[in-house]
């Protein structure tokens, strides 16, 4: 109150400067968990708030972005048939930056208002328990969308680009949109659902960090260890319940991508091939795994007392 | 809805059971249209109930509708029309007042100008100006406690539920954010209940209230009801006031000391005989040669109310 003290002679006058009533629309509760929805993408890039979130996310997502940029810059010196990274391959090949960006961005977007306590006035408004929810995953999803579905568009229009014959290219190569549709869409949700679910049991930042590290992030370097000491069943068990795994396998899956070769040592996709499962397991999995983790989300949120 | 006909809030048989305690045992009431208070000690059940009455706590038995809308079917309708100020923090410390007010006026349906227009409004009415452009975590209890109370008005609300809206606030702070509620209530058609264990604060910006202990109902109505004007006199004389009492008693009328003044009890009829007593007042003290300070028809406070009833309570002080 420090400017009334200055000022004690307006005291008086202060407050006649402006209630008006309201008679105009309502727009109600989907306009109002859209609102939520935006500003929740917003905070995730940093947009409003200090230079640090912003640094954090857009240089995340740059990061996320090198070898798609890499691909289409070498591509367009070597021509057709170069290949840096291919679209199945490339979640594999940024996972960890995409798991940290999960890490940082979901206890941002579910601690801040647990730790400031600003629940009550979201739900003093005319949304349900689950509509905030459904805001916080909707925007977490769209902006890993920056960093799976934006980076593999990039490559398919540098290979295009590339190409001695753009439109034979295209026509060969055309049923890749909606697998890089289909992949990039299945795994954001997954990880936005299963980084929320995680990070909404703690306020504590660092600690919120370090869970979903281990649960999206340690939980693959401890499977990829047990899939060379385990036989094919336990192997595939395990795979099947990490989700980096599912994520990936998944994607193999979606491109038409698994190797024929079955060697547990080799690389992920060796391994998943190891498991010997029918494709459409994986995809299973990866859906089974972001329900479960909603499930606790929700009943989480409908039982938090306010 | 016909806001005449129907009372702001109406509750039967309510009853909220926690593991461990007992927070609402059965309450039934009606709150009409205006600024209610709701009193009661810390843990008396007034936060239980705001959150009931917002659709935020389920209740254990029994029903509660506010503005004609039942509160477990309805919440949501309630909630479009009801603003909520929360007794602790609960504000974002990384966000401007005037970002986290718009984003909060489209939380409740507005569309983006109206939002922005509402909010720029709403915070220079609860008196924040410049600094509304800084970042909340600077603010002082007094700025934040504004946003609080601009958050729960931006959009224009039939009804303002103020959980303890004087918490952590010095003197003056205290006046003003009092002085905003009344106007509130007044002014703006906006009506208003309001918890604080402060009775002088409900006497002061209340039309009715409720007072709760211990989770039940201990009484409701109009505080004028509790307050009205007195049948005492009170005579402040600034040195030998039993002469005058016993001059009174002399004529029949009752009086006793209590420190320098002698309340003088005053009959119960006609305003003829008021002012005879008055007369025989003065010129009892004139007579007596006594220095007169004042006299002056005493009013019932709040405290008076719980004094009468309760002789134990007059230890927890100010408080209820």
């Amino acid at each position: 109150m420090a400017n009334l003290d200055e000022a004690p002679q307006s005291r008086g006058v202060v407050y006649d400067l402006g209630y008006r009533n309201y008679d105009g629309p309502r727009l109600g509760r989907r306009y109002a968990i859209r609102s939520l929805y935006v500003l929740s993408l917003r905070n995730t890039f940093g947009l409003g708030r200090g230079t640090l979130p912003k640094v954090l996310a857009f240089g995340l997502a740059l990061v996320a972005l090198l070898p798609a940029i890499f691909t289409v810059a070498f591509g367009a010196v070597a021509g057709e048939g170069f290949e840096f990274v291919e679209h199945h391959d490339y979640f594999e090949l940024i996972q960890i930056v995409i798991v940290l960006f999960v890490a940082a961005m979901a206890s941002d977007l579910v601690g801040n208002d647990r730790k400031n306590n600003t629940l009550p006035l979201y739900f003093s408004r005319p949304i349900e328990r689950d509509d905030y929810l459904l805001a916080k995953i909707a925007a977490l999803a769209t902006a890993l969308m920056s960093l799976t579905l934006l980076p593999q568009l990039l490559v398919f229009v540098g290979n295009w680009l590339g190409a001695t014959d753009g439109t034979e290219w295209l026509g060969d190569n055309i049923s890749d949109v909606w697998r890089i549709g289909a992949s990039s869409t299945l795994a954001s949700l997954q990880l936005a659902v299963i980084g929320l679910a995680i990070a909404m049991f703690t306020t504590r930042r660092a600690f919120a960090l370090t869970s979903v590290l281990a649960a999206l992030w340690f939980s693959v370097v401890f499977t990829a260890f047990l899939v060379t000491v385990l036989g094919p069943g336990w192997a595939a068990v395990a795979m099947l319940a990490t989700p980096g795994y599912a994520m990936n396998a998944a994607t193999y899956v979606i491109f038409d991508a698994v190797p024929a070769r079955a060697d547990r040592m080799g690389e992920m996709a060796d391994q998943v091939a190891y498991a010997d499962l029918p494709g459409w397991t994986w995809i299973a999995a990866l859906v089974a795994q972001t329900a479960v983790a909603l499930f606790f989300a929700i009943r989480r949120y409908r039982k938090v007392t306010l | 809805m016909n806001a005449g006909a129907q009372p702001l809030v109406r509750l039967s048989s309510l009853t909220k059971q926690y593991p461990e305690v007992a927070a609402l045992r059965g309450i039934t009431l009606e709150v009409p249209h205006g600024v209610g208070g709701l009193v009661g000690p810390n843990g008396a059940g007034k936060s239980t109930l705001m959150k009931i009455l917002l659709g935020l706590v389920e209740p254990t038995s029994g029903t509660a509708e506010v503005l004609g809308f039942d509160t477990q079917a309805e919440g949501l309708r309630i909630r479009e029309r009801v603003g909520y100020l929360p007794e602790h923090d609960c504000l974002p410390t990384d966000l401007s007042a005037t970002q986290f007010v718009i984003h909060m006026a489209r939380m409740s349906g507005l569309p983006v100008t109206v939002a922005r227009e509402r909010a720029a409004e709403t915070l220079r009415h609860v008196g924040l100006f410049e600094e509304r452009y800084r970042h909340i975590g600077g603010y002082s209890t007094g700025m934040k406690q504004r946003v609080k109370l601009a958050q729960a008005l931006v959009h224009d609300p039939k009804l303002l539920f103020l959980d303890e809206p004087t918490n952590g606030l010095d003197p003056d702070g205290r006046d003003d954010m009092l002085g905003l509620i009344e106007r509130t209530g007044t002014d703006f058609g906006i009506s208003v209940i309001m918890s604080s264990h402060l009775l002088g604060e409900i006497e002061s910006v209340c039309d009715s209230l409720v007072l709760i202990e211990e989770g039940k109902l201990d009484r409701v109505g109009a505080v004028t009801q509790f307050t009205g004007l007195g049948n005492v006199l009170a005579v402040e004389v600034d040195r030998d006031p039993e002469l005058l009492v016993s001059r009174m008693i002399a004529h029949d009328v009752n009086a006793r000391v209590d420190g320098r003044i002698i309340e003088v009890e005053m009959p119960d009829g006609s305003a003829t005989d008021e002012a005879a007593l008055m007369r025989l007042v003065v010129d009892s003290v004139v007579d007596l040669g006594l220095p007169l300070v004042r006299v002056a028809r005493q009013r019932h406070t709040l405290r008076d109310m719980f004094r009468n009833d309760d002789p134990s309570a007059s230890g927890n002080g100010e408080a209820v």
